[in-house]
C-alpha cells in the first residue's frame, strides 16, 4: 500500500501524519501551499514581518509517534487481581497490587453494573468523575464532549477544576480589573502590531514563553526573535533564568520566590515619588489610588515601601529596582504577564492574589491601553486574525461539546446532583468530610462565583462511592500528591475506574482499567490551538486553521476512542440513544463543519479532501481592536470579545468590576471579605506562610520552584518516549535509569557535598523525591527548580504513602495549603525543601 | 548538480531540541535504502546538541550547539571505510552505504567530529544523511529544517547564488565548528558562541547603578569601548577564548579602574565599585 | 607452598650495615657476599654517600645530577616558564583497575568504575581528576568531557571533581588501553581514548639519567563541547 499523509491536531500543533501499510512512520508540520490564503504581514520600523507558512510544533509533539507506539500504553482492560465487586475489594492494595487482563464485555458490564449499583445503593451523588486536561486534542471527541455528555447524563457529583495555571490572577486579579469571563486575565488583541510599532520593552515577570506555549505550538517564538532584532529590550523577573530568558533576556532580575508583590510594591513607590506615572488615567479609570499612595508612602503603617525596602526581601539591590522602575516609566512598555501564556509561577504561590492585583495596578498607573503599552501575555498572542469567522473550541459549550450541535444538550441543565466536590479538597473530602471552600473553581459566569461556600458532603447527599478517571494524573501534578495516594486506598471508595491511552502514575491506583485509543486512531474536527470558552479568540498562532482530524490507524492494540467506550456504557445504563441522539461519529463532525463559517468557504467534501482550512488572515488596512485601548480612550468595548456581557449594554466602556474601573481597592472584596487579612481589599505583599522568611526555613533552608514542564504537556509525554529521556533538560541518565533534574547553584551545591550529576534526594515533612542534581548558574542561590508533572511517580515501597519516590514526582513536596484562606488556589511554589547527596 | 550545504544561525535557537527529535521521528523505524537503515529508538544522536551554559548569577546565556554530520568535501570517513562503504555523492552528501558498511565498527571512529553512531543490532555505523532519500523525492529540505520555528536552520545549494544559503554565506561572518580538522566541512555557522566579558558597575558614594559610563576593553591587540546601560550594566562579545583582557572603567569624578581578567570562561566581573575621586 | 623454616630467623634489611656486620640477607645477587667487603654498600666508598664518588669521578660537571644531590627546579614544572601557558600539572600514577593496558578494552566490566571510566554520549571516557577550584575557574562540571592538552596532544576524558588532588593538580591514570585517535594513523591527533602519555614528556630525567619522566608535564584543561 502506498503511503498516506492525513491531517490530525495534537495539543502543541497540527500536523500531518504519514501513514504505511496501517503504520504511522511520520508526524511533521503542515506547510501551507500556494492554494492557501496570503500570510499577513506588518510593516513596523522600516521592515515587514511575515510569519512563515507552517505550523510550529512544541517538541513533545515531534515525538507523538513513539507515543502513540509507547510500550506504556494501556493495551488491554485489566482488572486488579485482588478486586472483587462480589466480594473482598482490598482497597488497601490499590498502588501496590498487580493486574489481570480481562475482556472488553467483562469490563464494560463491571463498570456498569458498578454505576447502577452505587446509584441503587447510594443515589447518583455518590459517583464522581474527573478529568485532565490535554492528552488528546479535538473538538468534540476529546474529554469535554464524551466524557462530560455521559455524565452529566448519568447524574454524578461534578469536581470543580481549580484555575491550575491562573491561580493568583484568578482569585486576585479579577477583582481588580474584572475579566471574569476570562477567569481574571485579560485578552490579547492586535498587539503583536501595536509592540513591533511602538513598544521599547517588555518585561516578562515570571513567565516562559517559550517553554508554556502550549496549544499553538511554536507559532509565536518568531515574535519574539523579531523583538530582539528590533531591539526592543526583554527583562525577565524570575527566581530562574528561565529559557526564554537564557537566549533572548536583555536583564535577568531574580528575586526570592513569594516576594515579587514587594518589588512590585517599590516600583509604585518610585513612580509615585517621582510623579512618573499616567495621572489622567490613574484619575479617570481607576478608584481608590489615593488610599494606595498613603499605603505605598507609608503613611498607613510607618513603613514607606521604598527599593531598600523591597530589596532586604527580594534580595533584588536597590539600585536595580530603582533603575528597573525608572526605565519602565521612561519606556513605553508591555508587560509581559496577566493574559494567556503570561500567567507565571509566581501566580502559584502563596498570597499569589496580590502578587498579580499588583501587576494590573502597574500596568494601570502606566496607562494600559496606550500605543505600546498593554499586557501582552509572554509576547505569546495577538497577530492578526480574524475573528468574525465563526469556529467554537472543545470548551465553547462547557461540559458537553456536543451540545454544540446537539438536539439536546447535557450541560448545563443535565446534571440532576448538586453536590460539589473541588480538586485541591478531594483527598480531605474522602478522607476527612466534612469539608468547606469558598469558591467555584473556574469563576468564568460572574464575580460572584468567587463568594460560593461550599460544603462537601452536600446535606442531604451521600459521600463518595466511586472515582472514574479519565486520562491524566493528579498524582504529580497537583500539590501534596501523597494525599491522593492515600485517598485510594480508602475503604469508603468502593470502585475505581481509570480510563486513559498510557499507564499514568495514577492508573496503578484502579480497579478498572480501560484502555483508551489517542486521537489519531480516531476522527474529529478542531481549530489548532483555540480552546474556545474562557480562551475564545485566543490567537497565539499565526494563521487560524481548522483541521479535519483523520483517524490515521485503526485502535491499537485492545485499545478504543473514549465515545466508543461511553457509548457501550450508555446502552448497558439505558440511555445511549439519548447520548448519540443516533449520530455517527461522522454525523457530529458534519453537524459540526455545517454549525461553523467554513461551509461559506469550502464544501465539507473538499474540507475532507485537503484536510484542513486556513481562515483567511486579515490583510492591510482591516480594523484593529487593540486591547484595552477602548478603555484607555473611553469607548465602549469592541473587541472580538464574545463572553463580555457589558457588550451591547450601556456599560460597554466599562471593565467588569463592580466600579467598572480598575480598583485599587477593590470593591467586591471590601463588600464581601472587609477584614480578611490575607486577601485585604487593597493588595500588598504579604510574607508568604512557606517562605524563605518562614519558621520552617531553618529546617528546611531551600526553597523550591516547579514550573510546568518544558518537554511534556502536563505528564502526557514524558515516560512515554525513549526520545524524551535522551534530552538532558528533561531526564538524565543514570546507571540505567532515566532520572528527573533538580537544578541547583554551585553555592548551595557545595556546602552539601553535591556535584554536578550526583544522584541526590529532595525531601521535607511531605515527602521525599530522588533525581539527579544540575548544578546551575541559571537559579538564584538558595532555590531549587525542578519541573512539576513528571510522569513516574516510582515509589521504593509501592503503594506505601510517604514512600521516597525516585520518580521525579516533585509534587509529593508541594503544600496543600491553597493560595490564602478564601482564595482556593494552589501555592506549589511556596515550598520549602532540603537536599542532600543519596548514596543507596 | 547542487551542492548541499547546511547553515546554522545560533542566534535563532532557542534550544527546542525540535531538529533533533523530527530527525528521530524520520529515521526510527524507517528504512530508507540504499540511503540508510533505520535508526534505534534510543542512543543515536544524528542531530547532537551541545548546550553550553556561559557566565555566572546573575548573568548567564545559553548556547545550544548543534552537530549533526558536516558532510565534508574532504571527508576523512570517507577516506577511512573499506571499498566504497562511505561515500560521497555529486550532490556532495556523504553517505555510509548500510549494505557494504555492516560489521565496519572503524568507521565510526574515522570521523573527529564523531558523529557517526554505532547500530549494535545492526552491526552498522550510521549518521545524518541530510534525508537524502527525501531530496531525492524531491523535498527541498531535511526533516531538521522543516521542524525548525525560526528558520535557525538553512538547507540549500551552496553553489547557486541565489539560495538564501549561498546569500546568508556571503556576508562572511560563518565558520565551521573545527577549522583545524581542514576537511571542507559543508555544515557552517552563524554566531558560535565565543567568550563574554561583563560587569555591572555601581558608585559607591550613592550606590546607584552607574549608568552611562564608559567601559574600555585592551586585550589581543585590540581595544573595544562601550557604555553601561542603565542598571550600570556592560558586556564585550564574541571575545577570543583563554586570553587576557583589561578592563578600564572611567568616569569624571570618580577614580578609573582598571581590572584584569582572562577568557578561560566567559566573565562576569560582578558588582565593579566605582569610589569618587579626591578633588 | 613452600614452607617457612622452623625456627625462622629474622634478617632485616640493612640490620647487617647498621651494625657493621657482613650482609647476612638473602640476596644472592649482592656481589661483595663472600668476599672481604661483604660488610660494605656498593658505592665506590663502600658506605653511603652524600657526595657520590662515583659522580665525582666520570661527570664531576654534570649541573643536572651533582656529587652532591640537592633541590633542582623541574625543567617542567610549577615554576617553569612554560606553567604561563600549560598552568596545571599532571601527575599520571600506574592505574588502579588495570594491569599497564592489559585489562583496560571496551566491554571490559572495569569500565563502568567511575573511578576508571566515565559513560557520556555512548562513549566510555577515561577519568581524569581535577580540584573544584580548577574545574570551577574552568567551568568545568562533574562529569563534563573535558580536553587535556599541551604542546605534545589532545586527549580528551571525563572530569572527575575532587577534593583528592591538590589545586593546580591533575591526576590521571596512565596505561589506558585505548588510544582512539580523531584520524587514525596520523600523529598529534585529538585522542579520545584517554591516553595521557600522548602529553607526557619525551624529556628524559636529566642529561645523563636516561630515565622517563611522565610525572613532569604541564598542561592545559577545558570543557569540550563537540
Amino acid at each position: 500500500m502506498s503511503e498516506q499523509i492525513l491531517t490530525q491536531c495534537t495539543s502543541g500543533g497540527a500536523v500531518w501524519v504519514h501513514v504505511k501499510d496501517g503504520v504511522i512512520t511520520k508526524i511533521r508540520p503542515i506547510v501551507l501551499d500556494e492554494a492557501d490564503p496570503k500570510s499577513w504581514t506588518i510593516e513596523a520600523r522600516g521592515r515587514k514581518f511575515t510569519p512563515p507558512r507552517k505550523t510550529t510544533l512544541q517538541p513533545y509533539i515531534v515525538t507523538e509517534k513513539a507515543r502513540i507506539y509507547s510500550e506504556n500504553r494501556i493495551k488491554y482492560p485489566f482488572k486488579r487481581v485482588d478486586f472483587d465487586p462480589k466480594g473482598n475489594r482490598n482497597p488497601q492494595n490499590r498502588g501496590k497490587s498487580g493486574y489481570e487482563r480481562i475482556g472488553w464485555n467483562e469490563a464494560l458490564d463491571m463498570v456498569a453494573g458498578e454505576m447502577k449499583r452505587i446509584r441503587e445503593t447510594y443515589g447518583p451523588a455518590a459517583i464522581t468523575g474527573s478529568t485532565s486536561s490535554h492528552h488528546n486534542w479535538g473538538l468534540l471527541f476529546y474529554k469535554m464532549g464524551p466524557f462530560g455528555r455521559f455524565f452529566n447524563m448519568l447524574g454524578f457529583t461534578t469536581l470543580h477544576d481549580n484555575p491550575d495555571s491562573w491561580e493568583g490572577w484568578h482569585w486576585g486579579a479579577m477583582h481588580t480589573w474584572g475579566y471574569h469571563w476570562k477567569l481574571g486575565i485579560t485578552d490579547n488583541f492586535d498587539l503583536l502590531e501595536d509592540a513591533l510599532k511602538n513598544t521599547d520593552q517588555v518585561i516578562m515577570w515570571s513567565v516562559d514563553p517559550n517553554t508554556t506555549t502550549g496549544y499553538p505550538g511554536q507559532d509565536s517564538l518568531i515574535w519574539r526573535i523579531w523583538l530582539k532584532e528590533l531591539g526592543i529590550k526583554l527583562i525577565f523577573i524570575d527566581p530562574w533564568c528561565n529559557f526564554t530568558a537564557a537566549t533572548l533576556g536583555d536583564k535577568w532580575i531574580a528575586p526570592r520566590p513569594g516576594t515579587d508583590a514587594a518589588l512590585a510594591e517599590a516600583i509604585a513607590y518610585v513612580w509615585i515619588k517621582e510623579g512618573t506615572y499616567d495621572k489622567q488615567f490613574v484619575e479617570n479609570r481607576t478608584v481608590g489610588f489615593d488610599q494606595f499612595k498613603k499605603h505605598i508612602l507609608g503613611e498607613e503603617d510607618g513603613t514607606p515601601r521604598t527599593p531598600g525596602w523591597a530589596s532586604e526581601i527580594t534580595d533584588v539591590p536597590t539600585r536595580d529596582i530603582t533603575a528597573l522602575a525608572r526605565e519602565w516609566a521612561a519606556k513605553r512598555t508591555m508587560l509581559g504577564c496577566g493574559a494567556m501564556f503570561g500567567l507565571g509561577g509566581a501566580c502559584r504561590s502563596a498570597y499569589s492574589t496580590e502578587w498579580a492585583r499588583l501587576m494590573v495596578l502597574l500596568i494601570a498607573m502606566q496607562g494600559i491601553g496606550k500605543p505600546g503599552v498593554n499586557v501582552w501575555g509572554g509576547a505569546a498572542m495577538a497577530a492578526p486574525t480574524d475573528f468574525s469567522f465563526q469556529f467554537p473550541g472543545y470548551s465553547s459549550a462547557g461540559w458537553d461539546a456536543f451540545g454544540l450541535v446537539a438536539k439536546k444538550p447535557a450541560f448545563p441543565m443535565g446534571n440532576q446532583v448538586t453536590q460539589k466536590l473541588y480538586r485541591l479538597l478531594l483527598p480531605e473530602s474522602i478522607l476527612n468530610p466534612p469539608v468547606t471552600w469558598t469558591g467555584e473553581g473556574f469563576c468564568g459566569q460572574f464575580l460572584e462565583q468567587q463568594f460560593i461556600q461550599y460544603t462537601y458532603p452536600e446535606p442531604g447527599s451521600p459521600e463518595i462511592k466511586m472515582i472514574y478517571r479519565h486520562g491524566g494524573s493528579y498524582i504529580s501534578t497537583m500539590t501534596e500528591t501523597n494525599r491522593f495516594v492515600k485517598m485510594y486506598q480508602s475503604p469508603k471508595i468502593e470502585c475505581v475506574v481509570n480510563q486513559d491511552c498510557h499507564w499514568q502514575s495514577e492508573t496503578h491506583f484502579a480497579d478498572i482499567i480501560l484502555p483508551a485509543s489517542t486521537g489519531f486512531e480516531q476522527s474529529d474536527i478542531s481549530e489548532w490551538g483555540a480552546p474556545g470558552g474562557y480562551a475564545a479568540n485566543k490567537s497565539g498562532s499565526n494563521f487560524r486553521i481548522i483541521i479535519y482530524q483523520k483517524k490515521c490507524i485503526e485502535p491499537l492494540w485492545e485499545s478504543r476512542p473514549d465515545w466508543d467506550i461511553y457509548c457501550d456504557l450508555a446502552e448497558r445504563l439505558g440511555f445511549k440513544e439519548e447520548y448519540t441522539e443516533g449520530n455517527s461519529r461522522e454525523d457530529w463532525i458534519k453537524k459540526l463543519f455545517h454549525s461553523t463559517s467554513l461551509p461559506r468557504y469550502i464544501t465539507y467534501e473538499e474540507f475532507k479532501r485537503k484536510g484542513y482550512f486556513v481562515v483567511p488572515p486579515p490583510q492591510g488596512d482591516y480594523k484593529r481592536t487593540v486591547s484595552n485601548r477602548w478603555f484607555y480612550e473611553g469607548r465602549p468595548c469592541n473587541s472580538p470579545d464574545p463572553f463580555n456581557p457589558l457588550i451591547g449594554t450601556d456599560k460597554a466602556d466599562k471593565l467588569g468590576t463592580y466600579s467598572g474601573k480598575i480598583e485599587f481597592v477593590s470593591q467586591s472584596l471590601l463588600k464581601h471579605f472587609p477584614d480578611d487579612e490575607e486577601r485585604p481589599p487593597m493588595p500588598r505583599y504579604i510574607p508568604s506562610w512557606e517562605g524563605h522568611n518562614s519558621k520552617l526555613a531553618k529546617k528546611y533552608p531551600l526553597q523550591l520552584i516547579s514550573s510546568h514542564v518544558r518537554f511534556s504537556f502536563h505528564t502526557h509525554h514524558d515516560n512515554k518516549s525513549p526520545w524524551l529521556d535522551e534530552i538532558p533538560v528533561h531526564r538524565i541518565i543514570k546507571n540505567g535509569y532515566a532520572w528527573w533534574p533538580m537544578r541547583i547553584h554551585p553555592s548551595d551545591a557545595r556546602p552539601r557535598g553535591i556535584r554536578h550529576g550526583d544522584t541526590v534526594k529532595m525531601y521535607n515533612d511531605r515527602g521525599a523525591v530522588l533525581g539527579i542534581a544540575h548544578v546551575t548558574e541559571r537559579v538564584r542561590p538558595g532555590v531549587i527548580h525542578s519541573y512539576q508533572a513528571g510522569a513516574k511517580y516510582d515509589p521504593l515501597e509501592p503503594g506505601k504513602p510517604g514512600s521516597v519516590d525516585k520518580g521525579g514526582c516533585v509534587n509529593l513536596l508541594t503544600p496543600s495549603r491553597m493560595v490564602s484562606k478564601h482564595a482556593s488556589g494552589m501555592a506549589n511554589n511556596s515550598c520549602l525543601v532540603e537536599i542532600c547527596r543519596w548514596e543507596a | 548538480m547542487a551542492r548541499y550545504g547546511l547553515l546554522i544561525d545560533m542566534n535563532r535557537c532557542n534550544g527546542c531540541y525540535g531538529c533533533f527529535l523530527a530527525c528521530r521521528d524520520e529515521f526510527c523505524g524507517n528504512d530508507y535504502l540504499p540511503h540508510s537503515a533505520a535508526q534505534p529508538y534510543s542512543g543515536h544522536f544524528w542531530m547532537r546538541i551541545v548546550e553550553r551554559e556561559r557566565g555566572a548569577f546573575p548573568k548567564v546565556k545559553m548556547a545550544y550547539i548543534r552537530i549533526p554530520c558536516m558532510h565534508c568535501d574532504d571527508a576523512a570517513c570517507a577516506k577511512q571505510g573499506p571499498n566504497s562503504a562511505v561515500y560521497k555523492r555529486p550532490d556532495g552528501i556523504v553517505i555510509i552505504d548500510p549494505v557494504k558498511a555492516r560489521g565496519h565498527r572503524e568507521i565510526v571512529n574515522s570521523c573527529p567530529y564523531r558523529v557517526i553512531y554505532w547500530n549494535e543490532e545492526k552491526q552498522l555505523p550510521q549518521k545524518c544523511t541530510f534525508c537524502a532519500h527525501l531530496l531525492d523525492q524531491g523535498w527541498k529540505e531535511p526533516r531538521c529544517v522543516e521542524i525548525c520555528p525560526t528558520n535557525a536552520l538553512i538547507f540549500g545549494d551552496l553553489d547557486d547564488p541565489d539560495s538564501e544559503i549561498a546569500q546568508r554565506l556571503a556576508a562572511g561572518k560563518a565558520e565551521v565548528l573545527h577549522p583545524e580538522y581542514g576537511m571542507q566541512e559543508k555544515v557552517l555557522y552563524l554566531g558560535l558562541p565565543r567568550r563574554f566579558v561583563a560587569g555591572s558597575v555601581v558608585f559607591g558614594d550613592t550606590d546607584k547603578c552607574a549608568a552611562n559610563v564608559t567601559v574600555t576593553l585592551t586585550g589581543e591587540g585590540e581595544q573595544k569601548t562601550t557604555k553601561t546601560n542603565n542598571y550600570g550594566d556592560f558586556e564585550f562579545e564574541g571575545l577570543a577564548k583563554d586570553k587576557d583582557y583589561t578592563v578600564q572603567i572611567e568616569h569624571r569624578g570618580y577614580k578609573p579602574k582598571k581590572l584584569k581578567t582572562r577568557t578561560k570562561i566567559d566573565v562576569y566581573l560582578g558588582d565593579i565599585v566605582l569610589s569618587r575621586s579626591s578633588h | 607452598m613452600v614452607p617457612l623454616p622452623e625456627p625462622y630467623e629474622f634478617k632485616p634489611a640493612f640490620r647487617w650495615y647498621y651494625e657493621g656486620r657482613t650482609c647476612d640477607t638473602p640476596d644472592t645477587l649482592n656481589p661483595k657476599l663472600g668476599t672481604d667487603k661483604a660488610h660494605e654498600l656498593g658505592t665506590y666508598s663502600g658506605k653511603i654517600e652524600f657526595s657520590s664518588e662515583d659522580l665525582k669521578k666520570h661527570t664531576p660537571d654534570d649541573k643536572e645530577r651533582p656529587p652532591v644531590p640537592h633541590y633542582i627546579p623541574s625543567w617542567e614544572g610549577h615554576s617553569s616558564p612554560l606553567a604561563k601557558k600549560y598552568p596545571l600539572q599532571m601527575i599520571s600514577p600506574h592505574p588502579r583497575y588495570s594491569f599497564h593496558s592489559h585489562f583496560d578494552k571496551d566491554g571490559s566490566w572495569v569500565n563502568d568504575i567511575p573511578a576508571h571510566r566515565q559513560f557520556k554520549d555512548g562513549y566510555y571516557y577515561w577519568s581524569v581528576r581535577i580540584h573544584p577550584r580548577d574545574a570551577e575557574a574552568r567551568g568545568i562540571k562533574h562529569g563534563d568531557v573535558v580536553r587535556l592538552y599541551n604542546d605534545r596532544a589532545s586527549v580528551l576524558c571525563a572530569a572527575l571533581i575532587t577534593e583528592r588532588v591538590r589545586p593546580g593538580v591533575i591526576h590521571s591514570y596512565c596505561s589506558s588501553g585505548k588510544y582512539d585517535p580523531s584520524e587514525p594513523g596520523k600523529a598529534y591527533t585529538l585522542d579520545r581514548g584517554g591516553c595521557v602519555n600522548l602529553l607526557t614528556s619525551d624529556r628524559l630525567m636529566s642529561k645523563n639519567a636516561p630515565g622517563m619522566a611522565p610525572n613532569s608535564c604541564l598542561i592545559e584543561i577545558e570543557k569540550w563541547e563537540a
